[in-house]
């Protein structure tokens, strides 16, 4: 008796459901639409161009991804800072107010700030500018750099409270991002006026007590090569001087995170330019990557110090494996030298600005 | 041991051991896919049941904010036809998917249908024994199909105790002693192979036809999201309730002008 029950309850179960299912099609259909078009995409991402930033109105000379990998930032020759989303492709704010060209750009470590230097064009500027992404305005002038000079690089400390800027008159000065003053300056040895974009590297230490500085030129390869040199913020001494030798002269310069590496970028010599991988620690060259077919105009470590990206006058971008010394993917679409290079802060994603006057994001290849 | 005991197999008896050997196998199959299928139905069910209960109540909500709006505009416009006959659609909608919110409301809540190993054995050592196409007697076919009605219920429930209940029933029940003719065995065992594989082709259409509906192509998206650590209920949810919130506000807009329509008018 009980059994019969039981199964006349499953039928009556069974009889509702069916109708829902009639009845809800039509709430089942508007769902999926809403996941299909509204939401972020789901399941393996094709591998390639995801966005393509169009708005600068000259080349694009210095890009880079905020630390929460939610916004792209890139400068360009016509003398605008553009801060763009990575979720769909929309300029969200116009730095503007310089006097030259944007060169170098950097995001804090808090996504908070941008600090931007500029060089070329026919007015140098020698104000290192601090701005305010939220508010969209500028938030400090950095001055003391020589009149008539460019910058070449700027940089956070870790922490965020320093900044760091490298001036074509050939002092690296930092500065107290909270108050704006200069707390301390060393002068280089080599003549940096002349070096070409992406030559010419400082940045601070992972954790921060040191200042590295990287170049490697043709104008001093007579003397000394290539040098890797380390400043101790706190007594502004050189600490050690890495010479590497036999390679042609650079045409871009990045340090692995851990600065045990550096990747030289090379001119383009009968229609190849490679890249050497360096070991700094034992001094010697441990590999050259072959691919590109045209000068190296800026190369980049991923953040996990595995891999790297690399732009070329070859209008491409090329992802690397460090360690296994191999090319993992060519990206292509850019219609013009690409001029500079970043990666997002988990790795998956490549971003690149160009002659072409775009930014264009790539995901990467797992 | 003697050569002469040991007796040689007809033909007949050979081609039945073959039968016998196919028929097993066919068997071993059918349960299998009986279960792929139970399983799917039921985690398609109980995915239905939860994004109703979830999404579909968000829904429930924006509908009868649009139908407000539809009614509101129709209201500012008492001789245009067309705003009347979208106040009428849009309250329909309204009812509609009121309707089945609260339709799901009522139903058992159950989060996510997983079987246990346990539950999907028994089920295969039910439907080894219960299944309908076991059966060539007519009548059998009939109990067998009301108690496999039953099994399915009681496995998309999870519910272990009422399954062993109905084996330990099946066990003791005439139902469950085999018939012994010899001479139409083979005959019996030939229409049990075709009735197995008509059984098995239905299974597949159906199984097919389950993974073209849009709740299962819903249902995959949810599944790889979660894969992807993403909560889909959760955006899903955020993503309508900011269209409500919009909603809203065109619905104050429209009410002020109505209330100032009439003040006019009231004034006039």
């Amino acid at each position: 008796m009980s059994d019969e029950q039981d199964s006349n309850k499953g039928d009556l179960v069974s009889a509702s459901n069916r109708n829902l299912s009639i009845k809800s099609s039509s709430l089942v259909k508007r769902g999926l639409s809403l996941v299909d078009c509204s939401l972020k995409p789901i399941g393996p991402q094709p591998i390639g161009e995801i966005l393509c930033f169009k708005g600068h109105s000259a080349e694009v000379t210095c890009v880079a991804i905020s630390p929460d990998g939610r916004f792209a930032v890139s400068g360009s020759l016509d003398k605008t800072i553009r801060l763009w989303s990575i979720e769909n492709g929309q300029e969200l704010r116009q730095f503007t107010g310089f006097k030259g060209d944007v060169k170098t750009i950097t995001v804090s470590p808090n996504g908070n700030l941008i600090l931007s230097g500029c060089g070329y064009g026919s007015y140098i500027d020698n104000v290192v500018y601090l701005w305010n992404v939220e508010e969209g305005c500028e938030l400090r002038r950095f001055e003391g750099h020589d009149e008539g000079t460019g910058i070449h690089c700027v940089a956070f400390s870790p922490d965020g409270k320093l900044a760091l800027s490298a001036g074509w008159d050939d002092y690296i000065r930092i500065w107290n991002v909270e108050s704006g003053y200069e707390i301390r300056c060393f002068k280089l040895e080599i003549e940096t006026a002349e070096l070409p974009h992406g030559s010419y590297l400082t940045t601070f230490s992972p954790d921060g007590s040191r200042i590295l500085c990287a170049t490697s030129d043709r104008f001093f390869y007579d003397d000394y090569d290539d040098f890797l040199e380390l400043w101790d913020i706190e007594h502004g001494c050189i600490i050690c001087w890495l010479g590497c030798y036999g390679i042609p002269e650079a045409s871009s310069i990045t340090l692995s995170p851990d600065n045990r590496r550096a990747l030289y970028g090379m001119y383009e010599d009968f229609n190849l330019a490679n890249i050497a991988l360096i070991d700094l620690e034992n001094k010697k060259i441990v590999c050259e990557l072959e691919g590109h077919k045209d000068t190296v105009n800026s190369l980049i470590f991923s953040p996990d110090g595995e891999r790297a990206l690399s732009g070329s006058s070859d209008k491409s971008v090329r992802l690397w494996d460090v360690e296994n010394k191999r090319e993992v993917y060519c990206f292509e679409g850019h219609t013009d030298s690409v001029t500079s290079v970043a990666f997002s802060p988990d790795n998956s994603l490549g971003l690149s600005g160009s002659k072409d006057c775009t930014v264009r994001l790539w995901r990467l290849p797992k | 041991m003697n050569a002469d005991i040991i007796r040689k197999e007809t033909p007949e008896e050979r081609e039945l051991n073959k039968k016998r050997a196919e028929l097993a196998k066919l068997e071993a199959d059918l349960t299998q896919h009986e279960l792929d299928l139970a399983t799917l139905q039921a985690e398609m069910h109980d995915f239905e049941s939860r994004y109703l209960r979830i999404v579909g109540t968000c829904y429930a909500q924006l509908d009868e904010i649009d139908a407000r709006i539809a009614e509101a505009l129709a209201k500012l416009n008492p001789n245009n036809r067309k705003s009347q006959e979208q106040a009428a659609n849009a309250r329909a909608q309204a009812q509609e998917s009121a309707g089945t919110a609260e339709a799901v409301q009522e139903q058992l809540q159950r989060n996510g249908f997983k079987p246990s190993e346990k539950l999907k054995k028994l089920y295969r050592d039910i439907a080894k024994r219960v299944h309908p196409d076991l059966s060539t007697n007519e009548k059998e076919r009939t109990l067998r199909h009301a108690i496999m009605a039953e099994v399915n219920h009681a496995y998309e429930r999870g519910d272990n105790i009422r399954l062993e209940a109905i084996l330990r029933e099946w066990e003791i029940s005439p139902e469950s002693i085999e018939g012994e003719g010899i001479g139409s065995e083979l005959i019996r065992i030939i229409r049990k192979i075709a009735q197995i594989e008509e059984r098995l082709r239905i299974i597949e259409i159906e199984i097919a036809q389950l993974k073209e509906s849009d709740l299962y192509h819903l249902k995959i998206r949810f599944d790889t999201a979660e894969q992807e650590g993403r909560d889909l209920f959760a955006e899903m949810v955020a993503q309508i309730n900011q269209q409500i919130t919009e909603t809203n506000r065109q619905i104050a807009d429209i009410s002020k002008r109505l209330a100032e329509i009439i003040e006019k008018r009231v004034v006039v």
